[in-house]
C-alpha cells in the first residue's frame, strides 16, 4: 500500500513537471468552460488519461491548486469500480470493454462531489462540485449533453481546428 | 448491534426500497460480511461481498495520500451501470454499508436507506 502511494505522489508530481496538451485542446477547454457556466458549483472540469490520471486538460474556479490530486484519484475509483461491478455482474476481466459497465461513478467527501465518466478508450471526463451537489440530476444531465461533443474532438481533433 | 437487530434493520429497509437488489453490511476491520440479504441468484452472497471488501480496500488506498485535498472522509460512493445502481457508505470507521438497486429511480431511497443503515450502526458502536 505505501509503495502505491508512493508510486502515486510521485506520479502526481511527474504531471505537475511535464504539462501535455491534446491537439484539441483549446477547444476541449471551451466546451469545459460552457460546462462549467452552466454549473455554479463546479470547481474543476477536467479530461485525464484513464491509466494514469494525468489532467489532459481541464479548466478550475481558482479554488482548487492541484486539478491532478482528483484526477488521479477518480482514475483510481473509477478502475476499481469497473473491476468491482465486472465481477459482480461476471462480466469482462479488467482492462476488456472497460466502457461496457459503468455509466459514471460519483463520490462524494464532506468537501466535494465528484462524478467522473469514461468518454472514449483511454480518457475520462471530470466533474467536481462543491458539496453538497447542488441537484444530482444536473451534473449527470450535464455529462449527457456534453459528453459527444468532447468526445468528438478527443477522438478526431484535426476536425476541428483551433479557432 | 446485535445479528439479531442487524438482521430485522436490514429487512425493514429492503422491504421499503423499491427495486433494491442486495444490501449488505461489511465489518471493515475484520473484512467480514456481518449481514446481507440478496435477491440475486446468479451469485452467492459471499461473492458479492467480496467485489465490494476489495474495492472499498482499493477506495481506500486511493484515498489515503489525498486526503487534505479531496476531503478527510469519503461520504459516499455510487456506482452507476447499465445494469444497476450501486451505493457504497462507509460513515462508520468500523461498517460499511453496501447496496444495489435497478434504475436511477431507486437511487434517492437506496442512498438514505443506506445512510439510515450505517447511522444506526455507528450509534450502535458509540453507545
Amino acid at each position: 500500500m505505501v509503495d502505491e502511494i508512493q508510486q502515486s505522489d510521485t506520479w502526481e508530481r511527474g504531471a505537475r513537471a511535464k504539462p501535455r496538451e491534446h491537439p484539441a485542446g483549446k477547444a476541449i477547454k471551451d466546451v469545459l468552460k460552457k460546462m462549467a457556466a452552466e454549473s455554479p458549483g463546479c470547481v474543476v472540469l477536467c479530461v485525464y488519461e484513464d491509466e494514469t490520471g494525468y489532467p489532459m486538460c481541464h479548466i478550475t474556479d481558482g479554488t482548487i491548486l492541484n486539478p491532478e490530486t482528483f484526477s488521479c484519484f477518480m482514475a483510481r475509483v473509477q478502475s476499481a469500480a469497473e473491476e468491482a461491478l465486472s465481477a459482480r455482474l461476471a462480466g469482462p476481466s479488467p482492462g476488456q470493454d472497460r466502457t461496457s459497465h459503468i455509466i459514471y461513478v460519483m463520490v462524494e467527501t464532506e468537501r466535494f462531489t465528484m462524478f467522473s465518466r469514461r468518454i472514449a478508450n483511454c480518457l475520462s471526463l471530470l466533474l467536481v462540485l462543491r458539496s453538497p451537489a447542488e441537484c444530482l440530476g444536473m451534473p449527470i444531465e450535464l455529462l449527457d449533453r456534453w459528453e459527444p461533443r468532447i468526445r468528438e474532438l478527443v477522438i478526431n481533433p484535426g476536425a476541428y481546428p483551433v479557432s | 448491534m446485535n445479528l439479531r437487530e442487524l438482521r430485522t434493520k436490514v429487512k425493514n429497509l429492503k422491504a421499503d426500497i423499491p427495486g433494491i437488489i442486495s444490501l449488505l453490511v461489511f465489518d471493515r476491520e475484520r473484512n467480514l460480511l456481518l449481514y446481507g440479504e440478496s435477491d440475486d441468484l446468479t451469485l452467492p452472497l459471499g461473492g458479492i461481498s467480496d467485489c465490494y471488501a476489495r474495492f472499498a480496500s482499493r477506495l481506500e488506498m486511493a484515498h489515503a495520500c489525498r486526503q487534505s485535498a479531496i476531503g478527510k472522509s469519503i461520504k459516499r460512493v455510487n456506482i452507476f451501470s447499465g445494469k444497476m445502481v450501486v451505493s457504497v457508505r462507509t460513515l462508520s470507521e468500523k461498517h460499511m454499508v453496501v447496496g444495489e438497486c435497478m434504475g436511477l429511480r431507486c437511487l434517492a431511497p437506496l442512498n438514505h436507506g443506506v445512510t439510515c443503515l450505517a447511522r444506526t450502526l455507528e450509534e450502535a458502536e458509540n453507545g
